[in-house]
C-alpha cells in the first residue's frame, strides 16, 4: 500500500464550542476531501425540501431542525429558508471546508450556495444559473467536494433529455471551471448519478440513473412505458481520478445509484444498490488485482420492485442501511463479508422512504420520504416527514418525527448534518 | 505593526528554529517513501484545469518598508504556494506542509530540467508575529535551483483579501478566559500555479503526495515546453 502524507486541517475539527474534539457525522457519505467530519453529536439537520402546490409558501426550501438532545428545541424546525419557485430540489453537498452547502434542482438546473457560518441560520449567498448553458448538462445531482472546488454529476442533457450527461467542476465561489462527458464508448452508456472517490488509490466511481424525460414523468405512467423503461443506466465507471479518464466500465444493470467506499482502514471496496433490479453490488479487486463489479445480494423481492434507493454505510464498513422506497422499509445488511451481505434487520419507516443518514458513530439514523415530486406515492400514501431514531445495535428506537405536511413545509428529501464551530 | 519585547522576540526565534528542526526531521520520513507502486498517471499524460486566477495583493519579504505585488511571486515560473504561520504546532498542519515542500524541493533539485523553473512560496497567516524580520530566519531554505520565499503582509487588512479570493477562512483559538492563544484554525490547502498565474491544482486536507505534486509540476513544464516549440 502506498504511503501518503496526510495534510490536516485537524484544528478545524476541534473548532467546537464544547472544547473537546468533536471531530468528524452521514457523515460516512461525505467526500474524503472534506476537512471536518462530525464524529460526535450532530446539532442541526438540514433538509432540502421540495415545494408543493397548495402547501405553505409552495417554494423549495432548506429546512433546519435541531437534533441535539440537549437543545430545548430538540426535534423542532428552527429555521426555513425558501429559495423561490419549484425546480425539483434534490441533493446537497458541502464544500471541502464545510463552510458552504450546495443544493441543486433537477428541473430548472439552479444551484443554491448556503453559507453555514451560523448553521442554525443558513444564509443563501449565491445562486448558480449557468450550469446548463456552460455544460449542456441538465439535472445537477451530486455535489462532491474536491480541494478548493466542487465536482457536480449531472443526470441528463439539454438536447435529448435522456440520461447521457457529464461531470462539471466549479470553484468554491461558484464559477465554472470545466466539464467532462460520461463515456459512451467501450460499453459506456453515458449516464450518471453519484460520485465516490478513493484518493489513496487515485480512483473514482460513478453510477448511472436516468434522464430528465424519465425523472420528470409520473412514475405510474413511466413504468407502463416499455420504451421509457429502457432508458435507465446500466453501468458504473471506474475513473483515474487524477486524469479524469475512464479506466474500466462495469456492466451493472438496473440503475446503480448511491456509491460508498468502505471507510474501514485496510478495506478497499465500494458498494452500490440498483433501483430497478433490486441488487447490492460490490466493486472490489479480484485475486489478480483487477477491479470487478459483483452482484452480491438481492434486496427484498425484486418481482415486487421494492426500489432500493438510498444507502448509508457504517464508518467501520460492517453495516449498510438500504432504504426501499415503494414499501417504506429500512433494511440493515451485515457487510462483514462484503461479497456475501446478510440482511439482519428490517423496519417499516412509513408508506414510503427515500433517504437515510446515520451519524458517524452509527448511533443515530434519520429518514426522509420524498424521492421525486412525480414519483412519490399519491393521496394518503404520500407520507412526508423526517423521522429520527436511535440505533441500539438491535433495533431502531424512534426519537421524534417532523411532519412536513402538517407543518406545510413540502416534500422532505436530502439531509446533511452540521454543528457550530465545525467548518469554515 | 507592533514591536516585540526582547524575551518574546527570543522565544519566537527559538520557536522558528524548533519549527525548522521539527519539519526537517519529518521530511526525512516522507522522503524515504517509495513511489514504485504509484497508481497515479505519468507526467504529461493528463491535463490540469485552469481553475482560477491566483489571488493578488501587497506582500512583504525581508523589509517592511518595501512592498511587492504578490503576482511578482506567482508568475513567470511555476509556483507551489501555501499559507502558513511560524508558530503553528499542529503536526498535520503547517509542519506537515513544510515537510512536503522540503521533499518536493529536494526532488526538484535532482532534476536539472526543473532547476530554475519552479519556486516555493509561503505566505503567513499571522502578520503581527511573522514579520519580515522573523521570516528572514527561514531564508536558508531557499536554494538557487528551487527558491523558497517566505512572505508576510503589513496586517490582516492586507492579508484577508488574498485569503478571500482563495476562499480560505481562519479563526483564532481562545482559552477558557476568552484570551487568544496564538493558534490559528485554518484549513491546509496547497496551490500549484502556472507561470501565467493560473491556479492549476489544489491539494488539501485529504492525501497530499509529494510525488504527485512533482508529477503535476512536470506536466506543467511539458505544457510550457510545448508552447515554446
Amino acid at each position: 500500500m502506498r504511503k501518503l502524507l496526510l495534510l490536516g486541517g485537524s484544528l478545524l475539527a476541534l473548532m467546537t464550542p464544547f472544547g473537546g474534539p468533536k471531530a468528524h457525522a452521514d457523515e460516512t457519505c461525505n467526500s474524503p476531501f472534506m476537512s471536518a467530519l462530525i464524529k460526535g453529536q450532530e446539532q442541526y439537520l438540514h433538509v432540502w425540501t421540495l415545494g408543493e402546490v397548495g402547501v405553505g409558501d409552495e417554494s423549495d426550501k432548506l429546512v433546519t431542525i435541531s437534533v441535539d438532545p440537549k437543545s430545548p428545541n430538540y426535534g423542532k424546525v428552527i429555521n426555513t429558508l425558501s429559495v423561490g419557485g419549484r425546480g425539483e430540489a434534490h441533493h446537497m453537498g458541502f464544500t471541502d471546508d464545510r463552510r458552504y452547502l450546495w443544493a441543486g434542482r433537477l428541473d430548472d438546473n439552479k444551484i443554491f450556495i448556503f453559507d453555514l457560518i451560523d448553521p442554525s441560520k443558513p444564509k443563501l449567498v449565491r445562486t448558480i444559473t449557468d450550469y446548463e448553458a456552460k455544460t449542456g448538462f441538465v439535472g445537477p445531482h451530486t455535489f462532491y467536494a474536491l480541494p478548493g472546488r466542487m465536482l457536480i454529476q449531472g443526470l441528463s442533457n439539454n438536447k435529448t433529455h435522456d440520461g447521457v450527461t457529464g461531470l462539471a467542476t466549479y470553484t468554491n465561489d461558484g464559477d465554472y471551471v470545466s466539464s467532462i462527458p460520461m463515456p459512451t464508448t467501450n460499453g459506456g452508456d453515458g449516464y450518471g448519478y453519484d460520485i465516490a472517490i478513493n484518493p489513496a488509490e487515485n480512483l473514482m466511481l460513478t453510477s448511472a440513473f436516468t434522464g430528465w424525460t424519465n425523472y420528470m414523468m409520473d412514475l405510474g405512467k413511466l413504468v407502463k412505458d416499455p420504451e421509457a423503461m429502457k432508458n435507465f443506466g446500466k453501468t458504473m465507471v471506474l475513473w483515474d481520478y487524477k486524469s479524469m479518464e475512464p479506466k474500466k466500465i462495469f456492466s451493472v444493470p438496473g440503475a446503480p445509484l448511491e456509491i460508498r467506499w468502505s471507510l474501514k482502514p485496510g478495506d478497499n471496496w465500494g458498494v452500490t444498490a440498483t433501483a430497478l433490479s433490486s441488487k447490492i453490488w460490490v466493486i472490489k479487486q479480484d485475486s489478480n488485482g483487477e477491479w470487478q463489479a459483483k452482484d452480491v445480494a438481492t434486496v427484498g423481492d425484486p418481482s415486487k420492485v421494492p426500489l432500493p434507493v438510498d444507502i448509508s454505510i457504517a464508518a467501520d464498513g460492517k453495516h449498510l442501511w438500504v432504504d426501499t422506497f415503494m414499501d417504506g422499509m429500512a433494511r440493515l445488511y451485515d457487510m462483514s463479508n462484503p461479497e456475501a451481505p446478510k440482511e439482519v434487520y428490517t423496519k417499516k419507516i412509513g408508506n414510503q422512504v427515500n433517504m437515510v443518514s446515520q451519524s458517524y458513530d452509527g448511533k443515530r439514523v434519520y429518514f426522509t420520504t420524498s424521492l421525486m415530486s412525480n414519483w412519490d406515492h399519491k393521496g394518503d400514501q404520500d407520507d412526508q416527514f423526517l423521522k429520527a431514531y436511535d440505533w441500539d445495535g438491535k433495533q431502531l428506537v424512534e426519537k421524534f418525527t417532523v411532519d412536513f405536511t402538517a407543518l406545510k413545509l413540502g416534500r422532505a428529501h436530502h439531509m446533511k448534518f452540521s454543528a457550530k464551530g465545525i467548518g469554515g | 505593526m507592533r514591536f516585540l519585547s526582547r524575551p518574546r522576540y527570543h522565544l519566537l526565534v527559538s520557536c522558528a528554529l524548533l519549527f525548522a528542526l521539527v519539519v526537517t526531521r519529518s521530511s526525512i520520513a516522507v522522503a524515504a517513501e517509495s513511489a514504485t507502486d504509484s497508481p497515479f498517471p505519468a507526467p504529461g499524460t493528463y491535463k490540469l484545469d485552469r481553475i482560477q486566477p491566483m489571488a493578488n495583493g501587497w506582500v512583504l519579504e525581508q523589509s517592511k518598508w518595501r512592498p511587492h505585488r504578490l503576482s511578482t511571486y506567482t508568475t513567470g515560473k511555476i509556483t507551489l504556494f501555501s499559507f502558513f504561520y511560524g508558530t503553528c504546532r499542529d503536526p498535520q498542519g503547517c509542519p506537515a506542509t513544510w515537510a512536503a515542500f522540503e521533499t518536493i524541493q529536494s526532488e526538484l533539485e535532482k532534476d536539472k530540467e526543473l532547476n530554475g523553473r519552479v519556486r516555493l512560496l509561503f505566505l503567513s497567516l499571522d502578520p503581527s508575529v511573522d514579520t519580515p524580520e522573523m521570516l528572514s530566519f527561514y531564508t536558508s531554505k531557499s536554494t538557487p535551483e528551487v527558491p523558497w520565499h517566505f512572505l508576510t503582509t503589513w496586517s490582516d487588512w492586507f492579508l484577508h483579501p488574498i485569503m478571500k479570493s482563495l476562499s480560505l477562512t481562519t479563526s483564532r483559538a481562545v482559552d477558557e478566559n476568552g484570551k487568544q492563544t496564538g493558534e490559528i484554525y485554518h484549513m491546509v490547502r496547497v496551490y500549484l500555479i502556472d507561470p501565467e498565474g493560473w491556479v492549476r491544482e489544489i491539494y488539501a486536507t485529504g492525501f497530499f503526495d509529494p510525488d504527485v505534486v512533482v508529477n503535476d509540476i512536470k506536466t506543467l513544464v511539458l505544457e510550457e515546453n510545448k508552447k515554446k516549440h
